[in-house]
């Protein structure tokens, strides 16, 4: 599972961060228990610096989805709803709050409950229509690409776009005999990609 | 014409090697370089830039034959003059710094032509305004079945190799000579001798040991590295770049093994009066010449970064990130916003630190004192 961010883009870095690996959750590309790399080699690999990723790393674990654990990292939680029923009050609460505020704000623009409800069924319905692939296969996804799989998603929109564009790269398996077969087949993973 | 003149010649086959390397390495970088300033993949095809990488191949082969001319004709000279001014330690010593002069020409010329044709494809790149207005990365955050560099409990196997070498020594000790050749000058004379100690038998255990932390710290440094994810198609160089590693950090075992084992089993063979030190010289010659043909190969076969693994990929004509600003002279990375240390160079094969972090400082320091310890360290143990 690969993130991709953009340092020049107006959403903070460790939004940025954050929004994918809850995509990645959302989609089962990363599973309970699955370990996320170290602090130090995501920021090492992203080119950023230590503080961004800590922040990422921190949020997510106090939105409760992923859990740390000292020297040896930060894991992926068990989904909050599973683990108590405190937890799944908790997690309501916090749906029913952006959910008002979101709400709040398609009034104050002017538009009607259907419309509201219309479009949240929708995107609800996107968002578990795709398959993912949970399971011990598992292929190499890209975050935060939009459904062309052209150009970085940087707004908070990232869930709604990521599910249709999860296709990009559906069928390309990560075992390492397809990475010496890439010479022999460029009409594999990038071109898909820039389709 | 004695062993020391095979070696010369040897020394000759060296830089023609690394002259061939040096020449070849505008072709193995990533498609996203040119002389190290960062363009389109698709101006990889315009003709001014391909006219620069064919003169500066052309002008690195110049270099490299005059080079290697000038150096053979030095040891023709030298093998028709008469043995007794090679024994003179002045001669012996302008010899020593001209082979060394004559292996460094290839890399700092590569350097220099870097330079020139780094500031032609800069002027281009302004001229044809490629810029980006965005900088993107990529990074894994689930790796699953990415191949990577082999684990570092493969250093393991140093182990056999500095045991095996101690117990020749402990073995041979009894029968070695009083005192031992130490040092041996370019006419095969020995100009430094030992007496026979226990320290004198210890001493290529102990360079086998030093070379051991050598190798292993390149080895965690390749471990440790930045994984350059191009944003433009990250699966697949992802992919090239865990190959890329993978075969980088086998080739550094290889080679490690090969020569701790190489240098240290000979030279304890001819402290043990078994093998001559120019015999010794000649075996860890052939050895240098054996890795440096493998890493031409790995190099033409990988490219930097795995860039000749997927080179058949389509172009793309945009630029996602663009990181020039960082790289002072086109190999010095500078990056105080990047939490990596270590990271892929950017003209030439392997990897390089980031300068703007104090861990890199320290480990080059710890180096230099590291091999400044060794060299006293040796001194003290065989008495010289």
């Amino acid at each position: 599972m690969i993130i991709r961010i953009d340092k020049m883009a107006e959403s903070p870095i460790y939004l940025q961060i954050r929004d994918q690996i809850i995509v990645a959750i959302a989609q089962g590309s990363l599973l309970p228990g699955d370990g996320l790399p170290s602090v130090r080699s995501l920021a090492a690999d992203l080119g950023v610096n230590l503080h961004t990723v800590n922040k990422a790393y921190a949020v997510l674990r106090d939105e409760g989805y992923v859990i740390m654990r000292g020297r040896s990292g930060a894991f992926v939680a068990e989904p909050l709803r599973e683990v108590s029923p405190d937890r799944a009050v908790q997690a309501r609460e916090q749906l029913a709050e952006r959910l008002l505020h979101l709400a709040q704000e398609h009034k104050a623009a002017g538009g009607s409950v259907d419309d509201f409800v219309a479009e949240a069924r929708r995107q609800a319905e996107a968002v578990y229509a795709d398959p993912g692939v949970a399971g011990a296969r598992r292929d190499i996804g890209v975050l935060g690409l939009d459904p062309q799989g052209e150009r970085l998603v940087c707004d908070d929109a990232v869930v709604r776009a990521q599910a249709p564009g999860r296709a990009a790269f559906a069928g390309e398996s990560s075992t390492p005999n397809s990475a010496c077969a890439i010479p022999a087949s460029p009409s594999g993973a990038a071109p898909k990609l820039r389709q | 014409m004695g062993g020391p003149f095979y070696l010369m010649g040897l020394v000759v086959v060296l830089v023609a090697l690394t002259g061939a390397l040096c020449a070849l390495t505008p072709w193995l970088m990533r498609k996203q370089e040119c002389f190290a300033v960062t363009v389109p993949e698709s101006a990889q095809r315009d003709a001014r830039l391909v006219s620069f990488k064919h003169r500066y191949t052309a002008a690195m082969a110049v270099v490299t034959v005059v080079d290697i001319a000038v150096m053979a004709g030095a040891i023709a000279a030298a093998g028709s003059s008469p043995m007794q001014s090679l024994s003179d330690p002045r001669v012996a010593s302008v010899f020593a710094w001209g082979a060394v002069a004559g292996c460094l020409a290839p890399a700092v010329a590569s350097f220099c032509l870097m330079l020139h044709y780094r500031s032609c494809v800069q002027a281009i790149k302004r001229e044809e305004g490629w810029s980006s207005q965005r900088a993107e990365a990529a990074a894994f955050v689930f790796e699953g079945d990415v191949p990577g560099p082999v684990s570092l409990a493969w250093n393991l196997l140093y182990v056999p190799v500095i045991c095996a070498t101690a117990a020749i020594g402990v073995v041979g000790y009894p029968s070695m000579p009083d005192p031992v050749p130490m040092h041996v000058g370019f006419a095969g004379n020995v100009t430094d001798y030992a007496s026979k100690s226990p320290g004198v038998v210890a001493f290529p255990v102990l360079v086998q040991v030093f070379l051991f932390v050598c190798f292993v710290f390149c080895h965690w440094q390749i471990m440790r590295s930045k994984r350059p994810i191009d944003p433009a198609r990250p699966a697949t160089s992802a992919l090239a770049y865990g190959v890329f590693a993978r075969a980088q950090s086998v080739f550094l075992l290889v080679v490690g093994l090969l020569m701790s084992a190489g240098i240290g089993a000979t030279f304890m063979m001819s402290s043990l009066g078994w093998l001559s030190l120019g015999q010794a010289a000649l075996v860890v010659g052939v050895l240098v010449l054996l890795v440096l043909v493998g890493a031409v190969g790995m190099a033409v076969v990988y490219g930097q970064s795995g860039a000749r693994v997927m080179r058949r990929l389509e172009e793309s004509g945009e630029l996602r990130a663009d990181d020039d600003e960082h790289w002072k002279l086109g190999i010095l990375y500078w990056n105080p916003d990047d939490a990596s240390v270590f990271l892929l160079g950017r003209f030439g094969i392997g990897w390089t630190v980031n300068l703007a972090r104090p861990a890199a400082w320290a480990m080059l320091v710890g180096f230099v004192v590291l091999t400044e310890a060794f060299v006293l360290g040796v001194y003290a143990l065989v008495g010289l």
